[in-house]
């Protein structure tokens, strides 16, 4: 009797067990890379960053090249099961916006430490690019997206 | 061979522009990348396998746009792009594209202008 009762609600069970992790694992992980991402930019303040096509007035350019850092990044469960509901009614997902602002961040400092490990000294005409891989909501199929930013690092004469 | 986004090299001059170059690959994500992302997808963060297929396949893109610039006889790349497009299930377009100029050293003069 008992039994028969738990095999009927073994489904339900996994569903919320997977919610649970997902809840609980994926905040926890989120607010660290938050938290790492704080830190590795307060670091990088100095380091140049812009989207501009020319480099600023005055500085003398000895060497251009392209660089670039890119992440793909998973919604977790409970952020899909969530934007599934809320996009029945539809307006902002904000789980999914933290999501993607976590991943541009990420992609911005590895194409930074990249242009850093070539010796550069600022970057110009940064530019993101996003594509999903996978659907974001839905519970069959991968919830994930690619962020890239690139940009050109210069390095400078220093006269 | 020097690659910007910008639409010069800083520094240099545009001596000669040979035109479009462009480079592409597809990949297809393997089954057992498939399954660990899927399990990540429980939990969300980064899936650090796809983030280096995909790193890898740019990459490829790019060089061979560069070889394509190669035969044209350019020294640069200038004006970069890129773009990311999925054909298939399971399976995506990198494409790197750009124009191949010739660039020469900027003399003194025109250096210090």
């Amino acid at each position: 009797m008992m039994f028969a009762i738990l095999e009927q609600l073994a489904p339900l069970i996994i569903f919320l067990v997977l919610l649970a992790i997902g809840f609980g694992v994926g905040r926890t992980k989120e607010r660290r890379h938050l938290k790492s991402l704080d830190e590795r930019e307060s670091q990088a303040r100095e380091f140049t960053v812009d989207s501009l096509k020319r480099p600023p007035e005055g500085v003398v350019v000895r060497e251009a090249f392209l660089c670039s850092g890119s992440i793909v990044i998973g919604s977790d469960y409970f952020k899909s099961v969530g934007a599934s509901l809320k996009s029945l009614v539809g307006g902002r997902l904000g789980t999914f916006e933290s999501l993607l602002e976590r991943a541009r961040r990420e992609a911005t400092l590895r194409m930074m430490a990249q242009a850093k490990q070539r010796g550069a000294d600022m970057v110009i005409n940064t530019r993101f690019e996003t594509s999903s891989i996978g659907r974001m909501t839905g519970n069959n199929g991968l919830a994930a997206s690619e962020i890239v930013a690139y940009g050109t690092a210069l390095t400078l004469d220093r006269a | 061979m020097i690659v910007t986004n910008l639409e010069t090299v800083p520094g240099k001059r545009v001596a000669r522009n040979l035109g479009l170059v462009m480079g592409n690959t597809i990949r297809a994500k393997h089954v057992g990348r498939d399954l660990m992302a899927g399990l990540k997808n429980i939990v969300g963060g980064e899936l650090r396998g796809y983030t280096e297929l995909l790193a890898e396949a740019r990459k490829e893109a790019m060089d061979r746009m560069l070889s394509a610039a190669e035969q044209l006889g350019a020294n640069a790349v200038v004006n970069v792009r890129f773009s990311t497009s999925s054909v298939t299930q399971g399976a995506a377009e990198l494409f790197a594209y750009g124009t191949a100029v010739t660039v020469e050293e900027l003399d003194g003069a025109e250096a210090g202008a």
